[in-house]
């Protein structure tokens, strides 16, 4: 099945129509409200993006490239880590979103803890963006070093924990 | 076009990802403008009792414990009663300094009690000295809630029908001092802006090493 540019526009517009009735019902007094469910989405597409890549950088550092990708040439390799790559982006970029709907409903119970999580994942996922799109070497090459710091990833997880803790109760 | 090539074009996957982004914004913006009005009239239907502070409410279940008395309003009245009140040995463990200093402020005014344990209900007035145990009392208090929210222990707001207003209005959901919390946010900028000064620093130090081979 073909799917031009546009095909795939207007699945994004369908998708987010989905969000119209969910809003709609947002915060409505019950403890498992939409907008406490699109926090748990969010985590769930940020530990579903992060783990794939993570476990694939592991995997391929750890486990022969036969075993891995099955015939061995580097052009699998490339093509394999370039899907999950895009599987990262794509998750991490709706999981984003789904943050920032789940803050801006639910911005009264708004504490440090929640707004040290915006400032680590703005700063996760404009790195990000920038590392896909940015051409010169130096800014690469520091965009990369920012993005790929193990303790970003530290204090990303150390937050969302922190924050599902004080939110539970 | 598959959606590998469509997250290549830069362009149409930041037109997408800001139109998101932005739309996000504005639809929740306008949500949680609705969700306060929601909040507002819930918090209208709260009963009054709920509005009553924590030391208001200790001193009341004081009297309701020691003295079997409810808090009357000391304008409507009373006859002044001088053997209501509780003997010396019953209140030494709670005067302090506190005591001598409040009792000096509130030597002439008298609080009025109902009292609900006897056969006939009978309406008093507390005494200076009830007044001085009081307020001794409420002080007492007053420290003892300040260092219990200071350790993280909300033993006394649990109990404290006034804690149901605090917990519905979502701004103390966390059971941590806020200064602590005030920390973690301090500790998340400078991490990050240590990772930005380490990854610049790196940066640098590399295109120097570069600069000095291409000379040599």
């Amino acid at each position: 099945m073909h799917y031009t540019s546009s095909s795939y526009f207007k699945i994004v517009m369908i998708a987010a129509l989905v969000f119209v009735p969910a809003m709609a019902f947002a915060d409505n007094g019950k403890a498992s409200s939409t907008a406490v469910n699109i926090g748990w989405a969010s985590i769930g597409c940020g530990l579903a993006a992060n783990l794939a890549l993570t476990s694939f950088k592991l995997a391929r550092k750890m486990i022969p490239m036969k075993v891995l990708v099955g015939s061995g040439s580097s052009q699998n390799l490339a093509s394999t880590y370039s899907k999950i790559l895009n599987f990262h982006i794509i998750l991490n970029s709706i999981g984003f979103l789904l943050g920032l709907f789940h803050g801006y409903l639910l911005l009264r119970g708004l504490d440090y803890i929640s707004l040290s999580l915006v400032v680590v994942m703005t700063v996760s996922m404009l790195s990000g963006i920038i590392l896909k799109y940015a051409s010169g070497n130096n800014t690469k090459f520091f965009v990369r070093l920012v993005h790929s710091q193990f303790i970003l990833g530290v204090m990303l997880v150390t937050l969302v924990l922190l924050h599902v803790i004080t939110k539970w109760h | 076009m598959n959606i590998n090539k469509l997250i290549q074009n830069k362009k149409l996957f930041l037109v997408i990802f800001s139109v998101l982004t932005f739309s996000t914004i504005g639809l929740s913006t306008a949500y949680a403008d609705s969700d306060d009005n929601q909040m507002q009239a819930l918090q209208n239907q709260l009963p009054v009792q709920n509005t009553i502070s924590p030391v208001q409410y200790h001193i009341h279940n004081h009297f309701r414990l020691h003295h079997g008395a409810i808090l009357q309003n000391p304008s409507s009245g009373g006859t002044p009663l001088n053997n209501q009140g509780p003997t010396q040995s019953q209140i030494k463990p709670q005067t302090n300094s506190a005591i001598i200093a409040q009792n000096a402020v509130s030597n002439r005014n008298s609080i009025n009690l109902q009292s609900n344990t006897g056969p006939n209900a009978t309406t008093s007035s507390m005494t200076t000295y009830d007044n001085s145990v009081l307020s001794g009392v409420s002080t007492n208090i007053a420290h003892a809630e300040t260092e219990s929210e200071a350790n993280g222990e909300n033993g006394i707001t649990a109990n404290n029908p006034a804690s149901s207003e605090v917990a519905y209005n979502g701004n103390n959901q966390n059971t941590m001092n806020p200064a602590k919390l005030d920390l973690v946010l301090w500790i998340t900028i400078f991490a990050i802006t240590s990772i930005i000064v380490h990854s610049a620093w790196k940066v640098y130090k590399t295109r120097r090493k570069f600069a000095v081979k291409k000379t040599v």
